[in-house]
């Protein structure tokens, strides 16, 4: 049997606890008093000897070896003295440890926020590569300042956040758009979807329950993490995400996903094409080939099938119909046959009118020559009375009203002519803008006046009414040297226009107007009068324009304009002409994207008809005669959500919210 | 034990449910989204604080801060939950920037030290009690050096007494750097009885050779190895102990520094308000 391994100290007080401990405690020796708290040794003596007569004797007890030889000193001091250099207690040093590690961690911080290369060490990590080029801006500080407020400040100013809220600001939002305005509207960026809150709520049931509320604002910063390394991707949400507001909730796109109704197309095509007559009909009558190829290609992204151009596709058709359309060009003015008696009869004297043009009333101003007059408030009131499109040939001559207006638009309209002649194309823009009631582009006026040379509109018109300088001088009107010209007959007509057959300006005497000629499909003086036509649908004059612009874009009006491009009314109730088919350009960033290449990639999906499947019973023109793009017939039998849903899968070609749609719609 | 099995369930159980209703609210949240970092962050934080007041608890035994066996259940449960609550806050991965590495390692080697201590506090007291008597640490330098004395006095005793120095010249080559000297710095990382088989062994061997008093003393020199191996063995472990306190505490401080200054920064470099 083992002897006990400790041995019998029953006097030893260890005081672990204690900051100090005995330096004598390995040598057994310890003293039984211990150092005090500063660490300093009593030098304790092993007894305090006692007097016995005249003797001083020790009085140490048995536990630490009883009474010493030795014996006391005379003077009755104990022999032996305890001395030592005390020692730190293991908690002690565990203290000291303590505070040296805080200590070293507090200096290290507070060096880390002194130096110049303070941000570099706080950045929560690098940034994604589309803000990487912020790092290589200026001072490290001004680097985290493009998108922090606090990044240029200094501790003090931090410490100053909790008191002075001014410290905070701009927020990261806004400082976010100070870059990204460009890109997202202002107004709607920090909006759910970056729309107008009215908008958003129009398309969803206002009282449904959502974790978050879609009408409040939300930071950038919610959804575009950043400092999570160059390859991390800002733009990526999940679907859980997108179920913060989302009422409907979505496990997966082919068990819950809405039917795609009219998606991918919420209103006609922009050019009025009837795909399933030109299949069935057009293109076998023609002896061509119905291929979907010939008219739409990938664009370079490969994600938008785009529409060639009319040259590429439709021109061969459809040049001579359109050339036979305006063969003997488009009149800008031609004067009316005006029955001066009648007019004489109720007071109304037209000065000169020339002798060809004086009969019973018959005739029409041309639509531009009405735009025109529109801006003159004499001859808009008179328009008013026979109706904008009103025909010389309809006026009563028993109607002592219509006569006034009648004989108010001979003058008016020799006032235009008086003032082309004298101003030139500022006439023409001064009477546009008045009627858009605003500034005309360069280019658009360009467009307009088409080189309208007002040296030869003089020559003209001073061959047709050569006392209209002094007539109109006489009414208040600018002088005018006219030179009287000879006039023309038909044949001269014939031969005027073969002398502009590339496009150009003529005069035709016999029906006294002035006549362009446009030089093909696309005229840029042909479609700027359109395009002004339709912008002044709306406003003062548009009870005069509406019909004018309806009479330009009848499918047989010159130039067959009407026949292929749909004329589409506005939110403000003007309209516009879609010059154009389905363009990238034209979608900035709408709620569902979709990328032609990867599915034309899969074999079953190379025949645009596996998807588009021509719907040959849709009375697609009939709503072209309207304006509102939304109502239509579709050409197209409408796609199922469930020839998408047997690749999009989890498992398979995916299906989350932003593998098909955009958040930031309307974003660039 | 059946007290024992069933608080560790109970503490266990309620920690998991406390987890999971956190986990849950963060995952709706989340759903909402909120910016949980900031949730997370403010109960790691509190986690944190809570967990180093227990030292504080500690130093101060006269508040009536209910039992200090209490403080460590507490202690020992909350300090694994935050691995988990930690886990979220980084969204399960690696920090990338410095000082948010920085942070992080800190926190895992807390987290480390705390969970080697528990293990260590744990296990280690059974295998010291299956050595010998209990040792208090502080008297274990006393106790080497009156083994060394002991051991030193027997062999001397019995060279002058006998005149034989086979068993003096075999402590002297052998056994005084045992008796004199603390183990190295291997044998506290993987305290083993390898030295003291040797040394038996050898004590063995060399017993053949010895006369028969020396026979005597050699017996005692196997107890006093023996008991000498045991004590560096109290040492050794007894020494981890407190050793691994030093690191744990010793990160805390610094854990906790770091931590507010994170979250400073969280709040100043906030990108979420509008």
């Amino acid at each position: 049997m083992r002897d006990p391994l400790q041995e019998s100290k029953a006097d030893v007080y260890d005081r672990p606890n204690q900051p100090w401990v005995c330096g004598l405690s390995a040598e057994g020796q310890l003293c039984p008093v211990g150092p005090g708290s500063r660490g300093r040794c009593p030098g304790a003596a092993a007894c305090h000897p006692i007097r016995e007569g005249d003797r001083w004797v020790c009085n140490r007890s048995k536990s630490r070896g009883g009474p010493c030889e030795t014996g006391p000193s005379p003077d009755g001091t104990c022999c032996q003295v305890y001395e030592c250099t005390p020692l730190r207690s293991l908690r002690a040093r565990r203290g000291r440890f303590v505070v040296g590690c805080v200590l070293a961690t507090l200096g290290g911080l507070i060096l880390l926020l002194s130096t110049s290369s303070r941000n570099n060490w706080l950045a929560p990590g690098e940034l994604s590569v589309q803000h990487a080029q912020l790092l290589s801006r200026g001072r490290d500080t001004q680097r985290c300042a493009s998108c922090h407020a606090a990044g240029s400040q200094t501790f003090v100013q931090w410490m100053q956040h909790a008191v002075n809220a001014e410290l905070s600001s701009p927020s990261q939002s806004v400082l976010c758009m100070e870059c990204h305005k460009n890109t997202i509207s202002s107004n709607h960026a920090l909006s759910a979807h970056s729309l107008d809150v009215s908008v958003l709520m129009a398309s969803s049931d206002p009282s449904a329950w959502r974790r978050l509320d879609p009408t409040q604002d939300l930071a950038c910063a919610t959804c575009h993490q950043e400092h999570h390394g160059m390859a991390h991707d800002l733009a990526w949400m999940s679907d859980h995400a997108c179920q913060a507001c989302h009422q409907q909730q979505y496990e997966s796109f082919a068990t819950d996903h809405p039917d795609f109704a009219d998606w991918p197309v919420a209103r006609r095509t922009r050019i009025a094409f009837d795909h399933g007559s030109h299949q069935l009909k057009h293109f076998p009558k023609e002896r061509q080939e119905f291929d979907c190829a010939s008219c739409h290609v990938q664009d370079r992204e490969g994600d938008f099938q785009r529409t060639l151009g009319y040259e590429t596709t439709c021109a061969k058709c459809h040049d001579s119909k359109i050339e036979a359309s305006w063969d003997a060009g488009v009149s800008m003015f031609s004067l009316p046959m005006i029955d001066d008696e009648v007019l004489r009869s109720v007071g109304r004297d037209i000065g000169q009118w020339p002798e060809q043009a004086l009969g019973e009333f018959d005739g029409a101003l041309p639509p531009i020559t009405k735009l025109l007059l529109a801006a003159d408030q004499r001859a808009a009131t008179a328009m008013l009375v026979l109706g904008s499109d009103f025909d010389f040939f309809d006026v009563d001559p028993d109607d002592a009203k219509q006569l006034q207006a009648a004989g108010e638009i001979v003058w008016a309209t020799k006032r235009l002519l008086y003032d082309m002649t004298v101003r030139g194309q500022d006439a023409i823009r001064e009477r546009v803008e008045t009627v858009l009631d605003r500034q005309l582009s360069k280019s658009q006026f360009a467009d307009l006046t088409s080189r309208l040379s007002p040296d030869n509109l003089r020559v003209v018109t001073d061959s047709w009414l050569t006392k209209l300088s002094a007539e109109l001088e006489n009414r208040g009107g600018l002088g005018l040297q006219s030179q009287p010209a000879s006039g023309g007959d038909a044949t001269e007509r014939d031969m005027a226009l073969q002398r502009v057959a590339a496009g150009g300006w003529l005069s035709d005497d016999p029906t006294l107007s002035i006549r362009y000629r446009p030089t093909g499909h696309a005229d840029s003086w042909m479609t700027a009068w359109i395009d002004v036509m339709a912008e002044a649908t709306v406003g003062p004059h548009s009870q005069i324009t509406k019909p004018l612009l309806k009479q330009l874009m009848t499918p047989t009006a010159a130039g067959q304009c009407g026949s292929c491009h749909s004329l589409d009314r506005q939110a403000d109730g003007s309209c516009v002409v879609q010059w154009y088919s389905r363009r990238r350009s034209d979608e900035v960033a709408p709620f569902t994207k979709f990328s032609h290449q990867p599915h034309l990639t899969q074999s079953e999906l190379a025949d645009c008809q596996g998807c588009h499947q021509i719907n040959a019973l849709a009375n697609v023109m009939a709503t072209y005669s309207a304006t509102a793009a939304t109502e239509y017939e579709n050409g197209f039998q409408p796609l199922t959500k469930q020839s998408c849903a047997e690749c999009h899968t989890p498992g398979a070609a995916g299906d989350s919210c932003l593998q098909c749609h955009n958040y930031h719609v309307g974003a660039d | 034990m059946k007290s024992l099995v069933s608080r560790r369930l109970r503490n266990a159980c309620l920690t998991l449910l406390a987890l999971g209703l956190f986990g849950a609210w963060k995952h709706w949240r989340d759903a909402g989204l909120a910016a949980t970092g900031f949730d997370t962050g403010y109960v790691l934080y509190a986690a944190l604080l809570f967990l180093t007041l227990y030292n504080l608890r500690k130093k101060l035994p006269v508040l009536p801060w209910t039992t200090s066996a209490g403080w460590m259940q507490a202690h020992l449960y909350v300090g694994l939950a935050t691995s988990i609550v930690f886990g979220m806050h980084v969204s399960w991965t690696v920090p990338n920037g410095r000082l948010e590495f920085a942070l992080a390692c800190l926190f895992v080697a807390t987290f480390l030290s705390g969970v080697v201590g528990l293990f260590w506090t744990r296990t280690l007291p059974q295998r010291l009690a299956r050595v010998s008597e209990e040792v208090i640490y502080e008297r274990i330098p006393l106790l080497r050096r009156e083994l060394r004395d002991r051991a030193q006095h027997t062999v001397l005793e019995t060279v002058r007494s006998t005149g034989a120095t086979t068993l003096g010249q075999f402590y002297s080559d052998r056994l005084h750097g045992f008796f004199e000297n603390p183990r190295g710095l291997g044998y506290f990382l993987r305290p083993s009885n390898r030295l003291r088989r040797q040394l038996l062994a050898e004590l063995t061997e060399v017993t053949r050779y010895l006369s028969e008093p020396e026979r005597k003393t050699s017996e005692q020199l196997f107890a006093l190895v023996r008991r000498r191996d045991d004590l560096d063995y109290h040492w050794a472990l007894q020494f981890r102990l407190k050793a691994w306190l030093f690191l744990h505490i010793g990160l805390t401080y610094p854990l906790v520094a770091a931590a507010t200054l994170h979250g400073l920064l969280a709040h100043l470099f906030e990108g979420g308000s509008l």
